[in-house]
């Protein structure tokens, strides 16, 4: 049953190079920071379907904690300082 | 457990689609935001919910349902602050009179 991770983890990367798209293409940098809060909420999904197919999620778990903690002092960073300055574009 | 756990797994796969398609199709910050709302929410919870069913109630599946709780508190705050930010670098929302970008 492990071909059901498989396929989910290999959607969701498309779903990454998808919202990289965006990332690339967006006109404001505020776009650019919504795609990639996307890409991390991804990533984390994608971490947790690997585990699953290592047949070690109660490891990748805590990575997965890790990386939401990191992913949400960044985004408010970055949304924090392009507030602050004219950088917009 | 195994069926429902699958269906899961692939209805918050194919709802996190949904929402990527709306990011790259919608024509400002605001409604792309609106978008992908679908997928830091109820995809994530879906695909969490199918890992729950996958495993029965254990400990690893309190800690799943614990990763849902967190991701639904920081994934509002970080779309808040980053559209509040986008207001006050005056960043206009889209009507219906501009030409999609």
């Amino acid at each position: 049953m492990s071909d059901v991770f498989i396929a989910a983890g290999v959607a969701t990367a498309a779903l990454m190079a998808g919202l990289l798209l965006r990332i690339l293409r967006g006109p404001t940098a505020f776009d650019r920071l919504v795609a990639f809060n996307g890409i991390n909420t991804q990533a984390i999904l994608l971490l947790l379907l690997i585990g699953h197919h290592a047949e070690r999620p109660e490891l990748f778990i805590d990575i997965a904690y890790g990386y939401a903690a990191l992913s949400l002092v960044g985004s408010i960073t970055a949304a924090k300082y392009l507030k602050r300055t004219d950088a917009v574009g | 457990m195994t069926l429902l756990a699958v269906g899961l797994i692939g209805l918050g796969v194919l709802l996190n689609a949904v929402s990527v398609l709306g990011a790259l199709r919608f024509p400002d910050v605001y409604t792309r935001a609106h978008a992908l709302g679908i997928a830091d929410t109820l995809g994530a919870l879906a695909i969490l919910s199918g890992f729950i069913a996958w495993h029965g109630l254990t400990l690893l599946s309190l800690k799943f349902a614990l990763l849902a709780l967190v991701l639904l508190i920081i994934n509002p705050t970080v779309i808040h602050t980053v559209l509040q930010a986008a207001l006050e670098a005056n960043v206009r929302p889209w009507t219906r009179r501009e030409r999609a970008r």
